[in-house]
């Protein structure tokens, strides 16, 4: 295996096992690529939902009752995930002017850098040319890089792209949930409104993520739930990061594994 | 990119071929599709090569929630158990079980593995939720399954991708998740002996006292548990063990884990091969001794 043509010194986030296991694959790193996304979250996207759930008053109590109700926080989460789509999209951009066949080692950091009213997203990885490549693709990215983006080959797959999906319920309490949320109803009734919204993000995350994933598979998921309570409503968004991969070639399943013990520290 | 019958890495060519890899990324682009099928999975990739290597294969991340409450008033100062508490974290643990068997079943699962489980206990609801990766038998060329285990529902387990090879090598396989759960309250003690140990080094035997019989509680639920599934053990028991945040006199014993069976006729010893690494860490160099010549 030849060293690099050195044309021009190259910058990467990859660590030298990978490195290695890069150059032995035949891909030749081209530079550090980043795309980022900054953003005002209006207070409409961040607070209003939409309802999918009504929840009838069931105390029974004299007085004014509030109706509970689940929505979706639908602006929020496409603000999130097009400023995911946007930023990798700007790396990607920036991979491609370099003529790279793809980006290995995609890092993704999303925050509020400011309050909960702004947005931040950068992605960043290592442009990588592979020999052969046909020119003019979209360059593909991943997660994965050195042995581990190796193995995957191995078992079949390619890398698509880098993939981000959520969804945020969000929970309006009303006399139903005051209810069961105070106990009074006794123990063990299913508190069916909190139940509902854990599901509801749960279920609108992975549903999205398939969406993205149209056909191909999504691998090497992190899926987080995050809480907050704002303005009397209780917001719950599930996020999910992998990275999108298509099978592309029928594999035997793998030999069974050796069994070993290691004796190291 | 040609179909090949013999994985890359296989028995016959044990080392990848780095260049061929590199090969297939080049038409990452073009390369046709050899079947699609949308899976999400949370497994890394050593676990679902490893998977395969005992006829299974994820499908999708799979969740099950249970949220259950809890009656008013139970977290007063008294004495013993909290029975309504762990009422409450049972009853939401066999919803979010149940939750989770049904997601599992939608997508034609055999199992759930790596089951990662969450446990909120608030003064009015109690919250289990469960997450892990469903996953399916592989279909050989006659479309028999690879998976040679019949399960009647399918099966829960927090072991890794790993463990569960391992496990399934030597004939012993996963039935359920089961958990333990016990809310046992610390009694107070005497004015006169908090007075008189207030200046000493001294056990406190209530807390002690109350730990032992969480303790005991948790596990005699456990114990049922894994009996009531027909396990014949339980593996990597987690326990959790901590004061409950908003009525800290009350101590929370959670203790879960996978009930296991040996289905094959006797435990299969594996036959392990012993490895002595040989990139040990390197000694690092300090360079703030060159400062004092090493004497600090």
């Amino acid at each position: 295996m030849s060293a690099p043509e050195p044309v021009q010194a190259f910058s990467s986030g990859l660590t030298t096992p990978d490195f290695m296991a890069s150059l032995s694959m035949g891909l030749r790193p081209l530079g550090l690529v980043q795309g980022y996304y900054f953003a005002q979250v209006s207070s409409w996207s961040a607070y209003s939902g939409y309802p999918v759930r009504n929840y009838p008053c069931a105390c029974y109590e004299v007085g004014m009752h509030q109706t509970g109700w689940l929505g979706r926080v639908d602006d929020l989460d496409r603000l999130w995930t097009g400023a995911h789509a946007t930023a990798l999209g700007r790396m990607l951009d920036e991979a491609a002017a370099l003529g790279a066949a793809g980006v290995v080692g995609v890092t993704t950091d999303m925050s509020h850098p400011t309050n909960e009213n702004s947005c931040e997203v950068h992605v960043y990885g290592t442009a990588v040319a592979v020999p052969g490549a046909r020119p003019g693709g979209r360059p593909w990215s991943t997660q994965l890089a050195g042995q581990k983006l190796a193995k995957l080959v191995e078992i079949g797959f390619v890398p698509t792209s880098v993939a981000y999906a959520r969804c945020t319920a969000m929970l309006v309490e009303g006399c139903n949930m005051e209810y069961y949320g105070s106990g009074r109803s006794g123990t063990g009734n299913v508190v069916q409104p909190l139940q509902d919204a854990h599901e509801l993000a749960r279920a609108g995350a992975i549903e999205a993520a398939r969406a993205l994933a149209a056909g191909a598979s999504l691998y090497g998921v992190t899926m987080w739930l995050d809480e907050a309570e704002r303005y009397g409503g209780s917001y719950l968004t599930c996020s999910l990061r992998g990275s999108l991969v298509r099978r592309a070639r029928s594999v035997a399943p793998a030999a069974p594994p050796v069994a070993t013990v290691n004796l190291g520290p | 990119m040609s179909s090949s019958p013999v994985p890359l890495g296989g028995p016959q060519n044990v080392e990848a071929d780095l260049a061929e890899v590199g090969r297939a990324l080049a038409e990452a682009q073009w390369a046709p599709d050899a079947g699609a099928a949308v899976t999400t999975s949370d497994l890394s990739l050593d676990e679902i090569l490893l998977l395969h290597s005992v006829g299974l294969e994820p499908v999708e991340v799979a969740f099950g929630v249970g949220c259950t409450s809890v009656a008013f008033g139970v977290w007063q100062w008294g004495m013993g158990t909290v029975v309504d508490a762990r009422q409450a974290f049972a009853s939401a643990l066999a919803t979010a079980k149940s939750s989770l068997r049904g997601r599992a079943h939608q997508v034609g699962a055999v199992g759930v593995v790596g089951v990662d489980v969450q446990v909120d206990m608030r003064p009015h609801v109690c919250t289990v939720v469960m997450t892990g990766t469903a996953v399916r038998a592989v279909l050989d060329e006659r479309s028999h399954s690879r998976f040679r285990v019949k399960y009647h529902s399918s099966f829960l387990c927090d072991l890794s991708a790993r463990d569960f090879v391992v496990l399934a090598n030597a004939g012993w396989y996963p039935l359920d998740l089961v958990a333990g759960a016990s809310y046992v309250q610390a009694p107070r003690r005497a004015m006169g002996d908090a007075v008189r140990q207030s200046t000493q080094n001294v056990e406190l035997s209530n807390f002690t006292q109350t730990l032992y019989q969480a303790r005991e509680e948790a596990m005699a639920d456990l114990q049922r548990g894994i009996e009531q599934v027909g396990g014949t053990g339980l593996l990597d028991a987690k326990i959790l063990d901590r004061p409950v945040p908003f009525a800290r006199h009350v101590v929370e014993l959670v203790v879960y884990g996978t009930a296991v069976k040996m289905l094959a006729a006797e435990h299969q010893h594996p036959d392990i091969s012993l490895v002595v690494p040989v990139d040990d860490r390197v000694r690092a160099f300090e360079a703030t001794s060159l400062r004092t010549g090493g004497a600090e």
